[in-house]
Parts: C-alpha cells; structure tokens; sequence
C-alpha cells in the first residue's frame, strides 16, 4: 500500500484528471497502436517525462536502471493508470504502453529495452517492418485473475519469438500472430501461462504465483521486500486460509507458519484458540499481541465463551504475518515477547468494480465418540461395585417406585437404554455468505465487504453468528497527500453450553457420566434420577441442560483507523493515524426453574451483564528512505504512539424468578444482586527503525522502542526494548552470483529485547479494601484496610531473544527452503509469590522473579515441483520446541489445574511449564499379600486396586509420592501442504502433526472411577474381578467409594497426545472464462469447491479428540481434557463468483 | 503546505507527549488506591475501623480465643466428633504441629489488624484535622495494637515486632523480638493510650482511659508486676466509671451490652450480608457454635462446640449463680425448651453466649449479634485481689474478691493465707471468667501453683480419667506446649524467623 501511494505521486503524475468514466470505457476500446500514440503526443500539462519519474524511482527506491538515452527521451507516461501494488508493476505497465520493457538483472538493478516489434495488424507498428509469414491471423482477447478482475500491462509475447503485446487497463489485448502459434501470457506475481492460437478470442486466467506474491512482508509500522528482512517472519496469505471453514483467523493459522503454535481450546462454535508463538514463554498470558491495521490488542479469549478474534471476518484478510524473533517484535516494544500476528484487511483496486460472492455450506460432525456401557453392562457393574464396597444391591426390592427407578436384578433386560452422545451431540450445519465490492479510480479505491456467518454447534443448544462490515478506502488527495480509512463493524452472537468449565455439570460430563437407564423424558418433561442415590445418581439431564437454560454472549466492535500520509520531500513521509476499537459485550444466562426427578431448581435465576471497552490509538510517524552511491541504501522510520483503553462493566441477577418464559431483571424477587466497575490502561511509546543496505548485500536492521505504561509504577514506568539483526546475501556476492540455480541465498542473525506488560493493572499500587466494617451504635460503617503487599518496583517480563536463520532459494526461486534456530529466554518472569504472614496482608502483587527458556528449531521449505499444465506445490513447516523453567521464587513449584481438590500440573524449576503431576501406579494388586507387604497405600486397600510406587520409600503413600508424569509440549508440530492444479481443478491437501506431547484424560477420572452410580467408558469391562479374572492388568476392581483412591491423579490418565490430521482436503474447479461469457450470469469467474476440514486424525489418544488447548488459555493448565467440546469434522461445498 | 505539514506534525508529537505524565496516570476506581486515601477525618475514622475490625474476625475474638478455654480444659470439642474442629482438638491433646491451621489463623489475623493498626499510626498524623480527635484516634490505634501483640506475646512468647506498614517485600523477613522488648511495646502503647483516651468513648465500644488502664493491669499482672498491677486496677475501681451489673447474666445479654461493667467489648452486629463464615463479616457466630447441637434453638440448628467437662462443672459451689448461666445440664429449660444431657458428649453445653431464637434477637446462621467483652470489671476486681495478695496484702485482697463472690450468689470469703486465697482467687477466675476469651488458658500458664510450678504443668495432668472421661491428651502437656508453634507458613516465607523450642 505503501508502495503504489508513492509511485502514485512520483511516477505518474496525474492526480488532477480524473476523467469521467466515458473517457475510461473509450480509452479501453482503443487499439494498442492508438494508446500508443496517444502516449506519445507531446506532454500535456501534468504529465510526466519517462527520465523524470525513473530518476525519482532510483532516489527513492535505491534502484539503477540501464537504458539507452534515446530509449526514453521525448517519452511521456500514460496519464490513465490502474492502481498497482508494487512500483515495479506500475512501471512495466507504463512501460508497456511506451512498447519498452524492463527486466530485472540483479538486486536493484534493471534494464529498460525496447518490446519486439508488434505484429502488423491491424497497423504497423512505428517504423518496424513484419517479419512474420503471411499466416499471421489477428487475436484478441482478455486476461484476468483468479478473481476475474482484468489484468493490466501483462506481457503478451509468440513463444519462441520477440513478437508482442500487453493488456490494456481492463486487460483487454489486441495483436496479430501466426496461425497455430502458442502466446505465453507473463505477469510481475503470477504464473506464466501458455495458450494456442485458435479461432475466436482468447480469454486467459493467470494464477497468482504465491511465492512471488509473499514478496512484500508487513514489518509493524511499514513493508520490507521479503529479501531485505533481516528478521524472522513468517507469513501466511489470503490463499492459504481462505478455503478453511472456521470462525476465525486463528484457527486458521493453525499448521500454516513455523513457530506458531495453534490449539483450540473448546470445539465449541467460535470457541477459543491458544495461540503459542515459539514456545510458552511466561506462566502468565502467553498469547500473541494482535495487530489488526494497526492496531493493536490481546485476543483475551472467554475460554469457551467466545473469542474476541472471532470479531473479524476471515474473508476480509489479505495477509498475516507473525513476527517471531526479537528483531520483528521489538518495535512493539512491552507488547512483543510472546510474538505479533499482523493482519492485513483487502484494499480496493483502482479499475472496474468486480464484485465477488462468496459462500460455502457445511454439515459438522463429532469425528469420534467415547465408547460408553449400554444400560445392561451399566447395571452388571452398579451391581458388581455396590457388592464390593458392602452396599445394598439394587433389587426389585430396593429400587423402591419401580416405575422410575430401573431395576438392575435382571441387568440383560434393560437392553441397550439411553445413548446420552447420541442426544446431545447432532449433525451441525456451518454456513458462510460474502459479498465484496472492490474498485476505485485513480485517486479513490475502496474496498467493501458484507458477511454473514452461522454456525450450529455439535452439542445442542450451541450456536454462533458473526454479522460483518468492512469498508476500506483510500484517497489520493494530491500528489502528496494520500489518506484513507479501515473501518470493520462486527456483531457476533453466541448460544453457549456449559462444557469444561464445570466438571460437575458440564455436558460433555454429563453425556458421558449419565446412566444409560435414564430415558431422556419422563411425565412430559426431562427425566431424572428418582431412587436410591446409589442406584441411580444424582445427575441432572444433559438434554434437558442444553435446551432449557438460556446462556448467550454478544458482541459488538468496530474496529478500525483512518490515516493521512504526506510526502514532504522525496524520500520523506509523515503518516498518522487514529485508531479505535470499540467493543459491547453483553451476557445473560438463565436458568428455569424446574423438577427433573431428584434434580430441582426450585426458582428460575437470572444474570445478566454488559460491558464495553473502547481503545482509541493515535500514531504519527516519519519515514525516510535514501540511497546514496547506488550502494547504501537507508530507511529511517521514527515514531510515536499513544493508546488508551477504559471499560466499564455492569453486571445483575437475582435467584428467584415467579415464570420460566420471563427473562427481566425487574422481574426478580429474590436475593438481588449488582456489582459495576470502570477500570483502564494507557501506553505511551517511542520507536525508531533503522535499515541500511550496503550494495545489497548486507543488511542491517536496528530498532528500539520506548514504552510507558501506567500499568507500572513510578519507577518503572518505561521500557527500552532494542534489537539488532544483521543478514548476509551471500548469493550476491560475486563468487556465487553466477550459479544460476541460486536465486537466493540469506543468512540472518538477531538478538533483542522485549517485553510482556501483560499483568494486573494496578499492580504497582497499595490498594485499599474498604469492606472491612465495624459496628458503630446500631449502624454499620465501613472501614479500610491495605490487603496486599505493593510492588511499585514491578515492571514488565524481559524477553531476551538470539535468532540465527538462513533464506535459500533455488531454481529460480522455486524451492524455498527458510531455517531459523532461536534461544529465548524470558527473565525477571511475573510470579505472584506468596507473603510472610506477620506482614498482615492477604497476598502480594505480582514480583519479577523467574526463568524460563525455550529454544527451538524452525524448519520451512515450499517448492514448485510440477509447473506447466498440471502444477504441483508444497507447503511444509516444521518446528521443534523445548520448554523448561529455570527459576521460580525460592524454586517453589506453582500448582494448577484442580480436579477433585488435586492438582494436575506442576510448573517447577527443570521442569517444562504446566507439567503433569501425580502419582505413579505400579500395576494392580492380586493377592491380598500383595496390599500387606507393600507400602501402606490407604485403609481400604484391597486386591484389585492400583499398587502406587512408593517413591521415597518410607513406607507409606502420600503426597510425597507424586511425580512428574508428562509434558504438555510438543516436541515438534508440522505441518504439510500440497496443492495440485491441472487446467481448472485444483486440489489441496493439508496435513497437520503433532508429536511428542502428553495429555491428562481427566474425564477418565469419573468415566474409569467405578466407585458410584456414573456411566463409565467399555475400559472398564476389562476390570479386575477376581485373581483368576485379573482383567486386562490396568483396570481396578470396581468398589464403591473408591477406597483405594484409584480415581486419583495419576499417570494412569496420561496418554500419548501425538496425533497426525488431514486437517483440510480441498478439491475445486474454476469454470474457464469462455464458458462464463456465454452463460446467463454473465460471472466473470466462477469456483466451486469442496472441503473437508479435519478430515481424520491418527491418534492413540482416548478422549474424543487429541487437540486439547489450554483451559482458559492458562499456560499453566495446558494439554487437560476436562470434558472439552470435542473439535468437529466439517465437510463443506463452496462457491465463489465474481462479477 | 510543504511547512505547515512538518509544523503540524511536530506540534502533534509534542502535544501528545506534554500530558504524557497525566496520560499513564491511571487511577483505579473500584477499589481504593492508598494515593487518594488517609486525606481527612472521615479516612482516619475508616482506617481505625478497619483495625477494629481485625478484632471481629474468626482467627480473634470471634472464634479462635474462646477455643483456647478447650486447650485449657474446662471443656471438648464436642460438636461433630472425632472428625470435627481437628486443628483445635489437636492443640487441646497438646500434639499441635506447626501446620495447625488454628494456629496459623490466630498468627495471621492478629498480625492483619496489626498491619491495619500501623497504617492508621503512618498515615493518620499527616492528615490535617482536629488535633484532640486525632491523639484519641492515634491512641485507640495503640490500644488495639497492644492487646493484639499482648495475645502474640502470651501465645507464642518472642514474636516479630513490627510497628510501621512493611512496603516491600525485603522489609517482611523480620526476626523475633524478645518477650522483655514486647512488654515493653505493649506497655508503651497502652500508657500513651491511657494519656489520651477519653474517659467515655465518643462512639460506642471504642477504646477508653479505662479500658487502656485495665489492659495494662492484666499485662502487669501477666509479668509478676504485682505493684503497678494493683496500681492500675486500683485506678480503675478508684474511678468510679464502673460498677458489676446486679445480675451476671446482664453481661451476656444482646439488649444490654456496653454496660457498667464494661471495659471494653468487641462489637458485633447481625449482618445482613454474610454470616460468621465470612472474613468481612461484622456478626459473632459464638451462638451457632455453641449451642445444643440440632436443638434448634439458634437458626442453624446447633453445631454444639465447646462441651463443658464434668470436671468443670463440679466446680461451681452449691447456689452460684453464675452455674445456670454459663453452662446447660440436664433438664433446664429455656423458654419452652428442655436441655437434654443426650445433646453433648460430656453431658453439658455452654450456654452463657447462646443468643436463642426465642429471645427475639435477630439472629440468622451463624449470625448474632452478641459482643465479646474483653475486659470487664470483675475481671479487674479479681486482678486486683490477686495483685493485693500476691504482695502479701491478703487482707486487702478480700474486698475486692467477696464483690464478685456476692454478686454470685455466694458466702463471703475470709481466709488471709496467701497461698489458700491464690488458689481462691484463681478458681474464681476460672468459674466468672469461663469461656471467655481463653481467659483460663493464660492464667493456666502464667500463674504458678502454691509449689511453684506452672498451673498448666501440674493441673492439666489431672484431667483425664476419671475425672475427665474426655480428657485423653490433657496428660501430653509438657512446657513446649505453653507456647504456640511458629506456623510453618510463616517459617517458609520468612528467613528470619526462628521456631519455638520442640517443635
């Protein structure tokens, strides 16, 4: 964007004419040899010379061009001109009009040469004489792109011959050729593509050619040329995410970039995403900064409830890229130590207005259920376990009302009973609607988009919708001054189901845990238990859960900037910009009153609760670019920022409501209840860039940004955080500039620091409680007291990073290969420790204190195997991770992740963050003798229990014997993308790995318990019965009350959570433009296509699916499956048209 | 244009950065930031609140120091059974462990309303107000710190004395002083409280001269200073401000708290936002947990805590009638209620604190309304008799001890044997002062016997079978147990702190 404002101002003057649409559509009809003509006349009063605009692109492009004097003189530029997106295809097309051509040579070095003489007809061309055979026939035709937008200024050239032509502005062409002849269409970005010469016009769609199109890389406050980062970023395209069927972006980024970590948290529609960029690096917030057109905010997820991300449409993106290294993320200073996701929203193109529809259609499924006991071996087990621990057994006797408590004396006639998965979870539709409008003029571009998302969950009673606008624009004002806006609005509705966050009622739980002898309803209403408690638990109904209580999330935001950009002299630009990001959320959750069996909630509650935060950003800064000598090429960018962010809450409820249908606080009459609040944060930062070339050779990157934060205290308030890169082009140099095989070939290093402010924000003060009341009289009055020890000394966590990588392509750039090794090292980490007693207060402020290092290996490689008719291109990343903690306050491990009052990870020094702990089992008890002469385990303790290891040995079981028993951390995740092509077909294939890591199946504590009236997996049919039926040696006895605490935490619900998914599969056709003219739509393009996402997954993992994020995004309660929302299989048909 | 727009945009930098330090400012708004507190009276007046407050809370006057009358042996647990209130039923069969939560409760909220005490006695001498309302605000602060460092000092012996709002987090390791330098503090405190209180508190149930001069009468006591003991409590009988209520009951009686006989009570509420379970909550809960456990005569039911022993029942001598007040037997009634001996473990409830529903007091679970007295006149009529004797005026040790004696219900006493009137004197303690506050636990184990042995030594191990049927770990008392173990919480996190000897 950057980029083509400029050129607009320095190559092609002609921001005052404006000519009314006529003029353009004539213009259009013209033949070459008139645009030619016209081009040449002597220059009108705003146009330019050709000598002109080329000197200023060398000063401000630190470009060399070569060319003969008489090439360029008397030469005028076109005044009618698209818009492009680099100067480099701006000038081939107003080259392209002056029948020259350039070509680059080397680094920033070009030649500019005359085009091969035109064919004769319908006019010779300007003194040249044909040299072809009479056989010459005149062809015509369009070239367009994927999304049927003309091309301009393609190259138009007879294969094997100097012959040619170029589009037009709306990539008409016009030319002769021999009869039988091939004509090879060429374009700065796309494909080349051959086409034979027949009869009628020749209507051609060039593909983008994605490794080209990856050339401009967004660095934070500004682009870089891919060959001139010196840092480490990765970069994903529209392309790559637009097929996949999800809420939102960052589930799509998900296997698409190196480094990046993406896990779903909850399966729920729109349910959140932890995103981990090169490894977990604090036990705080461990996610990204997101940066969506500059501007910037945290994803903060509402765990399953909901993700602020999902706010954006994900058909509005251009391009992200995720800054990875100290070298990138330092211009985001305190922001940047968990690395940056840059989003770039599509701008409009100035040309005709193409108009797309987008849409796909879907049906979601759960790919793998549990295996559960059907209500016979239900029965035979309630039996088997109450007789163990010495309980009454369910008889017809016992069960009492035998008409709703079922009776498990004969468990074979109870057949299969209820199957809970089956009614909770359905067949879910997915559905996708987007309407663009993308165009402009020369001097105005805009960029419209309508959405509509909807997605019904898998479970029942869950839903999600995002309605969405965006509208970019952009305006030239004058040869100068350029401004323009990016405005998205967005309301997202969420339907929510209790899932993970309550292991008691959760309905993933609850499906699982339910008995198969509980129909779905009874008397005209939900069933529920009705007997003995032994016998029939205490559950209540799932279905009845999911569809009676009402729990709904909405959003609304608008997010977006409006920006002036001025050119003061050549080389120096200002740009400021205002950011806002508005955003309304509201919730209620009601709960009817009801009488499900033994489950009753005598009256109807209500809660509700709004809050909105706005964020407004302004920014100003100063680029300057110069080259001196050719050879040292320099970028200066200088900067400040300041964002400020308030919100405010209100929340109300009441626990007695008189009707089930009525849903108004006012209607309450029970204890009431109200709480508001306002709370807020600012930033106020400085930063400066500096990139210098030396003949291209080598680069070097500084960058330093100054942060203050009112999140610390006065003597904290600002942050330094610099970097330094350096790269080497070594295929520049002379000794292999001659390997022709060699395009390119990169070493890179960087070391920096940055920061991560992202803590409680009053953290720095000496906050005063004030309900600490006393009794004065007959009244109460309030009194005040300090309750947590200050720090006014915390500051933000230092992230020192040092990167080494390595760019090389070969082949003319047709395999990429990309490696980066990286060390970092986040120090001075925020702990909040606890506090002597003596010193009165409750707790403490969150103190700098603590290490932890990961070190990784990133690994990308993307190769153009087949080109030609029948194209073939791989996608692969690949990146290892080691986490490990080196310091914590007095080395005293942080417990997280309760499950039954026991913790389930430990995050310790030598250990990786969020570490597995517990006990280790050792078998399971035969003989009685066994549970005597082994360490006193508990009271109970019997054959058929779980033999513990006696770690310390002395004797006893307890506490003292827990273990680490596995790391949530992958080893590696990779990631594998084919994409295919032959004529219009094309086919991907997107596989997804992840290995090494381990997860704790904690539903398996209540499905493999056997110890009460729950519904358990078929594990447990291979039980322990009887020394001489030992079961399967893993599986205990079934007992009620769980003497022996089998159910405790141990590494027998530890499994290998390693999986490998066809994540997407994706098969299309694009109709070929010929077709199209002819059909009633008129459509200029048109794909169809099928997709299927999370197509199957290989894995020995247990629970329903191994892709187990962090509860609530917490890095210290990763890789728990505590009854999460399985992630869903969704096939999905597609359609795009553009007009 | 080509200057303006440099001009402007400069301009935008410098205006953007000229409020920058006004712009990082971010105040807090729902909670009280320490910045924008302590300005005015009405900031003081909360801050002392919040001190006064420390003393409501369950690990202080609410719950934890009327436990210790079960260390002491004048009752049991009780309640539930084996399985009910374990930390207390630990330190009552002397094998408290440093990890009693007990414990670690009594440690920490005495040293929260100390911290409270310290801020007000930082901040309050900067603000500008009336001058005479600021020494009495200072000088109730001083009052409150005394009594919680005179508990720390009788409970654990050498304690941290900390005296200003520790800031940070290397101000925390603070070492133990000694006892002689906590005396000291303490002494101090409540002379200079004693200077500037008034004689009756301007609000209800704060601090007076009186109550600084009794206080100080019991920690003279606590040391052996007979004479300034005697002294002080003379102050206070010689200041004519109090007088026994006719009627013991009188003292325990939600209409009729903050009476004459009153030094100085903490003051408790029915709240009407949470219960005795909560730690902001300005209600007592003694009521719920003492009363006849499932007699339904408080709102919960009963938990039935506290079950006085039959040992100390026998106590009482034929016609005190102080007996009906302080504990249920068998058959007595209350309103329409009938006690069974069924309803207990040993036969017996306390009952000197139960608030019954039928009594009309708004009570809720775990919700009364019933102040604690700490310090009442018989109290300081018994100090001063044991001070007199103690000095071997034993004559003059009579008068004071017959007042409480008479107001029982009971003959006058006329003996002038020193060591026979010590006993006395300490039995009469034990039977007036029953449950209060862990009143017996610290004469337990601050007085000697006629031998010269500490009372706690020599009389807990009479307990037990058969006279206490229920006193099983009384016998395991030896002189680690007369002072509380240093709570591990506090030894893990500060490197200075030392442990008591034997634990």
């Amino acid at each position: 964007m950057a980029n083509s404002t400029l050129l607009a101002s320095s190559l092609l003057v002609l921001s005052t004419y404006a000519g009314p649409a006529a003029a353009q559509t004539a213009l259009a009809a013209l033949s070459p040899q008139q645009t030619h003509t016209a081009a040449e006349t002597p220059p009108s009063a705003v146009a330019q010379s050709l000598k002109s605009a080329l000197e200023e692109l060398k000063s401000t492009y630190g470009v060399t061009f070569f060319y003969s004097d008489q090439l360029v003189e008397g030469k005028f530029l076109p005044k009618d001109h698209p818009a492009f997106s680099s100067w480099q295809e701006e000038l081939r097309y107003g080259l392209g009009q002056l029948r020259l051509q350039v070509e680059k040579l080397e680094g920033n070095t070009y030649i500019i040469s005359p085009l091969p003489p035109m064919a004769p007809a319908p006019a010779p061309a300007r003194g040249s004489t044909p040299t072809l055979a009479a056989a010459d026939v005149p062809v015509s035709g369009r070239v367009v792109g994927t999304d049927g937008q003309g091309l301009p200024g393609v190259t138009v050239l007879v294969k094997g011959t100097a012959i040619g032509s170029s589009t037009n502005t709306d990539g008409s062409f016009m030319m002769s050729a021999p009869e039988g002849s091939t004509l090879v269409f060429s374009y700065v970005g796309y494909k080349t593509q051959e086409v034979g010469v027949g009869g009628g016009p020749i209507n051609v769609t060039l593909a983008v050619d994605e490794q080209k199109l990856n050339e401009v890389v967004v660095v934070g406050y500004g682009t870089q040329r891919r060959e001139d980062v010196t840092g480490a970023i990765a970069s994903v395209t529209e392309q790559e995410i637009k097929t996949q069927p999800v809420a939102g972006l960052d589930q799509a980024l998900q296997g698409k970039a190196a480094g990046v970590q993406v896990s779903q948290n909850s399966g729920a529609p729109g349910g959140g995403v932890s995103i981990r960029v090169r490894g977990v690096g604090t036990v705080g917030n461990a996610e990204p900064l997101y940066v969506v057109d500059g501007v910037p905010f945290y994803s903060d997820s509402d765990g399953q409830n909901g993700n602020l991300l999902n706010t954006i449409n994900p058909n509005d993106i251009a391009s992200m890229d995720i800054l990875k290294d100290a070298s990138a993320t330092a211009i985001y200073g305190s922001r940047g130590a968990n690395g940056v996701v840059i989003i770039t929203t599509k701008r409009g193109k100035a040309g005709r207005t193409n108009i797309g529809l987008d849409t796909y259609q879907g049906v979601q499924q759960v790919a793998h259920k549990v295996d559960l006991l059907n209500a016979t071996q239900f029965a035979e087990l309630n039996n088997e376990l109450l007789a163990n621990g010495g309980q009454q057994v369910n008889s017809l006797a016992s069960a009492g009302t035998a008409a709703t408590t079922p009776d498990y004396s004969n468990p074979a006639a109870l057949g299969q009973g209820t199957d809970w998965q089956k009614e909770i979870f359905r067949t879910a539709r997915i559905q996708n609607y987007n309407v663009n409008f993308n165009g402009g003029s020369e001097k105005t571009q805009f960029a419209l988009s309508g959405g509509f998302f909807k997605q019904e969950g898998t479970i029942i009673g869950s839903d999600f919708k995002r309605y969405s606008l965006r509208m970019n624009l952009d305006h030239q004002v004058n040869s100068r001054i350029k401004v323009g806006s990016s405005l998205g609005l967005s309301r997202t509705e969420a339907g929510i189901v209790t899932t993970d966050e309550d292991t008691q009622s959760g309905l993933v739980f609850l499906a699982q845990t339910q008995l198969p002898t509980l129909p779905v309803y009874r008397n005209g209403t939900f069933a529920g238990p009705e007997g003995r408690i032994q016998f029939v638990g205490d559950r209540p109904n799932p279905v009845g859960r999911a569809l009676t209580f009402d729990n709904n999330i909405y959003r609304n935001r608008l997010l977006g900037n409006v920006y002036a950009e001025v050119e003061f002299v050549k080389g120096l630009r200002f740009r400021t910009n205002l950011g806002l990001d508005a955003s309304f959320r509201e919730n209620s959750f009601f709960e009817p009153a009801y009488t499900w069996g033994s489950t009753v909630h005598p009256t109807a509650a209500l809660s509700q609760g709004q809050s909105r935060e706005l964020v407004w950003l302004t920014e100003n800064t100063f680029t300057y670019t110069k080259t001196l000598n050719e050879k040292h090429a320099l970028t200066v960018l200088l900067g400040q920022s300041a964002q400020n962010s308030q919100s405010r809450y209100l929340n109300a409820g009441d626990n007695t409501y008189p009707y089930n249908t009525l849903q108004a606080l006012s209607a309450g009459s029970g204890t009431y209840s109200a709480s508001s609040g306002e709370f807020g944060w600012s930033l106020l930062s400085y930063m400066g860039r500096v990139n210098y070339s030396f003949a291209d050779k080598y680069l070097f990157t500084g960058t330093v940004r100054v942060d203050g934060s009112s999140r610390f205290g006065t003597q904290n308030k600002y942050g330094v955080f610099p970097s330094g890169s350096v790269a080497w082009r070594v295929s520049q140099e002379p000794f292999l500039k001659d390997v022709s095989r060699l395009s390119d070939l990169k070493l890179r290093a960087s070391y920096g620091i940055t920061g991560n402010q992202n803590i409680g924000l009053y953290e720095y003060a000496t906050l005063l409680n004030g309900a600490q009341r006393y009794v004065q009289g007959s009244s109460i009055v309030p009194g005040v007291v300090p309750t947590s020890l200050p720090n006014p000394a915390v500051q933000w966590e230092p992230n020192k990073q040092l990167d080494f990588g390595l760019d090389l392509g070969i082949l003319d750039n047709r395999v990429v290969f990309t490696a980066d090794v990286y060390n970092r090292l986040t120090t001075k980490m925020l702990l909040t420790p606890p506090v002597t007693p003596s010193s009165g207060y409750l707790g403490a402020a969150a103190v700098n204190a603590g290490q932890v290092r990961n070190q990784g290996l990133e690994l990308a490689l993307t190769t153009r195997n087949l080109v030609g008719d029948f194209s073939w291109n791989t996608n692969f990343n690949i990146s290892f991770t080691r986490n490990k903690v080196l310091e914590l306050i007095n080395d005293q491990p942080i417990l997280s992740g309760s499950i039954l009052t026991q913790s389930v990870t430990r995050t310790a020094v030598g250990q990786p963050i969020g570490a597995f702990y517990g006990y280790v089992t050792d078998g399971i008890f035969q003989t009685a003798d066994q549970v005597r002469t082994h360490a006193t385990q508990q009271p109970g303790t019997a054959p058929g229990d779980i033999r513990y290891k006696d770690l310390n040995n002395d004797g006893i079981i307890n506490d003292q014997d827990r273990a680490y028993i596995g790391s949530p951390i992958p080893k590696f995740t990779a990631g594998l993308t084919n994409t295919f092509a032959y004529k219009g077909f094309d086919l991907s294939v997107f596989l997804y790995a992840v290995y090494g890591n381990k997860l704790f199946n904690a539903n398996r504590i209540f499905t493999e318990a056997m110890s009460g009236a729950a519904n358990q997996t078929t594990e447990t049919l291979n039980r322990w019965k009887s020394a001489t039926d030992p079961g399967d040696g893993e599986m205990p006895r079934a007992v009620y009350g769980d003497p022996n605490t089998n159910a405790r935490v141990s590494d027998r619900y530890v499994e290998d959570g390693s999986f490998l998914r066809i994540k997407n599969l994706t098969l299309g056709y694009t109709m070929p433009a010929k077709w199209l003219g002819t059909s009633a739509v008129h459509a200029q393009s048109l794909r169809l296509y099928a997709t299927a996402q999370n197509l199957a997954t290989f894995t020995k993992y247990r629970g329903y699916d191994p892709e187990v994020g962090s509860f609530g995004q917490s890095s210290l309660q990763t890789g728990v499956d505590n009854g999460a929302y399985p992630v869903a299989r969704t096939l999905t048909l597609g359609l795009n048209v553009g007009f | 244009m080509k200057k303006i727009f440099p001009l402007l945009s400069l301009g935008l930098l410098l205006l953007s950065t000229g409020c920058e330090k006004e712009f990082l400012e971010k105040q807090p708004k729902n909670d009280l930031a320490a910045e924008n507190f302590y300005k005015d009276e009405a900031d003081a007046q909360r801050a002392l609140n919040g001190a006064y407050h420390g003393l409501q809370k369950s690990g202080c006057f609410r719950m934890r120091l009327w436990t210790l009358d079960i260390v002491a042996g004048n009752s049991i647990v009780g309640a539930g059974g084996a399985g009910d209130g374990q930390e207390t039923q630990q330190m009552a069969n002397f094998a408290t462990t440093t990890a009693n939560p007990g414990v670690a409760d009594i440690w920490s909220t005495h040293y929260q309303t100390i911290l409270a005490v310290n801020v007000v006695l930082d901040r309050v001498p900067a603000i500008s107000m009336d001058a005479a309302r600021r020494d009495v605000i200072l000088g109730e602060a001083r009052f409150l710190r005394a009594l919680c460092y005179f508990d720390l000092v009788r409970l654990f012996g050498k304690v941290p004395l900390i005296l200003t709002q520790q800031t940070t987090r290397e101000s925390l390791n603070v070492g133990r002083a000694s006892v002689a330098d906590v005396y000291r503090q303490i002494e101090q405190d409540l002379a200079l409280a004693e200077q500037v209180l008034p004689a009756q508190a301007a609000i209800v149930g704060h601090a007076t001269k009186g109550a600084a001069k009794g206080m100080l009468a019991k920690v003279y006591l606590t040391q052996n200073k007979w004479a300034d003991a005697a002294t002080k409590a003379q102050e206070v009988v010689g200041s004519g401000t109090y007088s026994l209520n006719s009627s013991f009951a009188t003292n325990f009686n939600p209409a009729t708290e903050n009476g004459p006989e009153s030094l100085f009570e903490v003051q408790y509420a029915f709240d009407p936002n949470s219960n005795g379970f909560s730690g902001d909550a300005v209600c007592n809960s003694r009521s719920e947990f003492m009363g006849p456990r499932s007699a339904n005569i408080t709102p919960g039911g009963g938990f039935g805590w506290n079950q006085p022993t039959a040992e100390f029942v026998s106590q009482f001598e034929t016609g005190d009638l102080r007996k009906p007040v302080t504990v249920f037997a068998n058959g007595d009634q209350l309103g329409s209620f009938t006690y069974s001996a069924n309803s207990s473990i040993t036969g017996f409830n306390t009952r000197k604190f139960v608030v019954p529903i039928s009594s009309g007091a708004q009570t809720a679970f775990a919700n009364d309304p019933l102040n604690t007295v700490v310090l009442r006149y018989a109290d300081v009529l018994l100090m001063l008799a044991e001070a007199r004797n103690e000095q071997g005026q034993s004559a003059d040790a009579l008068d004071p001890l017959n007042l409480v004696r008479t107001r029982a219900g009971l003959p006058a006493l006329s003996t002038t044997n020193q060591a026979t009137l010590r006993d006395a004197i300490m039995k009469e303690r034990r039977l007036e002062l029953a449950f209060e506050n862990g009143e017996r636990w610290f004469d337990l184990i601050r007085s000697k016997d006629n031998s010269g042995q500490v009372r706690a030594l020599s009389f807990l191990p009479t307990l037990g079978t058969p006279n206490d049927p229920y006193g099983v770990g009384r016998g395991n008392i030896s002189a680690k147990f007369l002072l509380l173990p240093i709570p591990q919480n506090e030894r893990d996190n500060n490197s200075a702190i030392d442990q008591n000897p034997g634990y």
